[in-house]
């Protein structure tokens, strides 16, 4: 009897979005707020489009990795996406949150894609690359939605492309050897 | 599917996504050019840059900026051919050929000549006209196709 009592207790914390659990979601705020402010800290003005992709995709990654659960990406992108906006990073106002949560969500498809062997260097590289080129063609969609000259939009598109690959890709390549060094260590605590 | 096929398809996907991206970058210069929604100005037989109907309304703010009291001060979306040719680096030029899309007549402009040309931005925010501002902003080319700068 007790212990039925303890499972029904229990169930609302389990499920508290997503199904996942309030620590989960707790973890994965932290991962968000991790890739915020890691975008503040270190965006650097070397002129290179993409490059915060390296710890942007990559800290997404990890956090997928960590809590492979449906959702967790999409949780971390709302996150990061709003406290973008709350810094004021980016000039796409309130929209700049999409930027965030579409890369989130499409890492939660891809995951399953790969059965979620995240920490798999090749899975890294293409889910890192793709995950920052989505967030490019969110510029440019947010781009057009706010009537940004055409000429900004279209021009050096592929470069842009090539460099947000090659930048994802790298940190999807760091979240890899990450995960195959952090997973062993937090699966007893962290996975549920 | 195994999952090494799928890694296969993955790197397939990202070098089809690249190699579309400079396809896709190549096909809309090259669209949008032919229907005057993107100008390239070409000097020496370079495209220096590209202009468009949203460059032509900054430039116009940036001209009001820096020269107030201009004509152009009421209307937010003209930019002065001098101004124009400033901003994108070109100081010494024989004539400035401006050809219109179509089968509209071309015109060769002497230095002298451009201190009442203006570029103008429709108001269907795609394309921009060339204006003299001498007769009442009558329009010499409709929908600019291509600004050509001879030394």
């Amino acid at each position: 009897m007790a212990k039925e009592d303890l499972t029904t207790d229990s169930k609302p914390v389990d499920s508290f979005i997503f199904n996942l659990g309030m620590a989960d979601v707790i973890r994965l705020t932290m991962f968000g707020t991790l890739i915020s402010v890691s975008r503040f800290v270190f965006h650097f003005p070397i002129g290179l489009p993409g490059h915060t992709s390296v710890y942007w995709m990559g800290l997404l990654i990890l956090g997928k990795g960590l809590i492979p659960k449906f959702g967790a990406g999409t949780i971390m992108g709302i996150v990061s996406g709003l406290l973008a906006v709350v810094f004021g990073l980016g000039k796409e106002g309130p929209l700049l949150a999409f930027k965030c949560i579409v890369p989130g969500a499409l890492l939660d498809i891809l995951a399953i894609l790969f059965f979620k062997k995240l920490e798999s260097i090749w899975v890294g590289v293409i889910i890192g690359a793709l995950i920052s080129w989505s967030k490019l063609l969110t510029s440019i969609v947010l781009g057009v939605i706010l009537d940004i000259p055409m000429v900004f939009l279209v021009m050096g598109f592929a470069y842009a492309t090539l460099l947000h690959i090659v930048f994802g890709a790298a940190g999807g390549v760091l979240a890899a050897i990450l995960l195959k060094r952090l997973k062993p260590r937090l699966a007893a605590s962290w996975q549920t | 599917m195994t999952f090494n096929r799928r890694i296969v398809v993955g790197i397939l996907v990202l070098v089809l996504v690249a190699g579309g991206a400079f396809l896709l970058e190549h096909m809309a210069k090259v669209q949008l050019s032919r229907n005057g929604r993107l100008v390239p100005v070409i000097q020496d037989s370079k495209i220096i840059a590209y202009l468009d109907a949203g460059t032509i309304r900054q430039l116009s703010q940036q001209e009001r900026e820096l020269r107030p009291g201009q004509d152009n001060s009421n209307n937010h979306s003209e930019v002065s051919l001098s101004f124009m040719l400033g901003s994108t680096g070109v100081v010494d030029y024989q004539y400035i050929e401006v050809s219109g899309v179509g089968n509209s007549k071309d015109f060769k402009l002497n230095p002298g000549d451009i201190e009442d040309i203006a570029l103008s931005a429709s108001s269907n925010h795609h394309t921009f006209a060339l204006v003299n501002r001498a007769e009442g902003n009558r329009v010499m080319i409709q929908k600019v196709a291509k600004v050509y700068v001879a030394n």
